[in-house]
């Protein structure tokens, strides 16, 4: 696997120039996780950002204020998860767990700021990365409300589908329990 | 009227937090252009493009919203302290609210153009603005997240009388929750 053009079919790395991909190539880490594995565990401080490379990743909640866990989403290669960590020191809203054997790429909170110390730039287009995933889930959950406000309740559903895992509502994503 | 270092952290605390030291603050001041509005002044439209950033120094901004049949959703107020067109900023995309001046003020203007110089010449600079912008945007998508997770459950307790009778309420305060609107 050529990892720099891997990387460059990222979606969530679209504001990073060749140069930067190439730093961040160096300041990563590839490894094989086996089945089981958690990258990030709920409520705790993440302290590192993944890339999936091959495998499987799937992310699940505790249902609030009772027991249980909600599955949220199934990550696959190409998807990044802990980038929030980065920047943000908020417990981690969800955990991350390897199904089956996975391989993906990490990058820890020290390298992250070793590299924002050493290159504004690079720190730059992690914020213009972060500000547009943040800003796409929340038109995604401002357009959600909308629809759910006129009764379009199956186009809402579909809305939050594709918000970041870190802001899913299982709640909200639920069959709706009438119909209009 | 130039806005001072001092005025600068006075007003926007949390953004020149972020920003640190003073000569950071000096170099966003001089890429903000001062805007004077009156009352019925129209900020941001619905729908339209926007791509300019406004901080509030003085005055209150009226936050509507037009649902899907055209009615128009009163939100809440925004005031000193506070911005407005961050989602156009942020991904040139049209403007999710309608924002009309409510009390005289005065507003700092950050064009995408003059920031996207800022990325260039002061990278830190920018970075810092980005990273308050998205701090905000995390918490005002948890505020809104959190009390989600109860309504459904009182959706489910409750039936669907309850659900349709109650949906217009639920909704626009969940709105309210995500643009930070404690209560109007």
């Amino acid at each position: 696997m050529n990892f720099s053009l891997f990387l460059q079919t990222c979606s969530v790395l679209s504001p990073f120039r060749q140069a930067d991909l190439d730093t961040l190539e160096r300041a990563m880490s590839i490894s094989h996780y086996p089945d089981g594995h958690v990258f990030i565990r709920e409520g705790e401080r993440g302290d590192a950002m993944y890339l999936v490379i091959d495998g499987q990743v799937d992310v699940v909640r505790r249902r609030a204020g009772g027991s249980g866990i909600d599955f949220i989403h199934s990550m696959v290669a190409g998807e990044m998860f802990g980038l929030l960590a980065l920047v943000d020191q908020y417990p981690r809203a969800a955990t991350c767990t390897a199904v089956g054997p996975v391989q993906a790429a990490s990058l820890s909170r020290d390298v992250f700021q070793l590299l924002c110390h050493t290159s504004a730039p690079i720190s730059l287009r992690f914020q213009e990365s972060v500000a547009q995933q943040m800003m796409h889930d929340f038109r995604t959950l401002h357009e959600a409300l909308i629809k759910r406000l006129a009764g379009q309740d199956a186009k809402a559903d579909a809305l939050l589908q594709s918000m970041s895992h870190e802001y899913r509502v299982p709640g909200l994503l639920r069959a709706p329990a009438y119909s209009i | 009227m130039v806005l001072g270092n001092s005025e600068f952290r006075q007003r926007f605390g949390k953004l020149a937090r972020e920003l640190g030291d003073a000569s950071s603050i000096d170099v966003l001041v001089r890429h903000l252009q001062e805007r004077r509005v009156a009352a019925g002044h129209v900020i941001l439209r619905q729908g339209e493009t926007s791509t300019s950033l406004y901080l509030i120094a003085e005055g209150r901004l009226e936050l509507s919203v037009r649902a899907i049949d055209g009615h128009p959703i009163r939100l809440g107020q925004y005031g000193p302290g506070q911005w407005v067109g961050a989602a156009g900023f942020i991904d040139a995309q049209p403007a999710l609210l309608d924002v009309v001046c409510e009390r005289e003020g005065t507003l700092w203007m950050l064009t995408r153009d003059l920031f996207d110089g800022l990325t260039s010449t002061a990278p830190v600079v920018a970075g810092a603005l980005l990273r308050t912008l998205s701090l905000s945007l995390a918490e005002q998508l948890r505020q809104c997240v959190r009390p989600a997770y109860q309504i459904e459950t009182d959706f489910m307790k409750n039936g669907t009388a309850f659900r349709t009778a109650t949906r217009e309420a639920t909704q626009v305060a969940l709105l309210r929750q995500l643009y930070g609107i404690e209560e109007v």
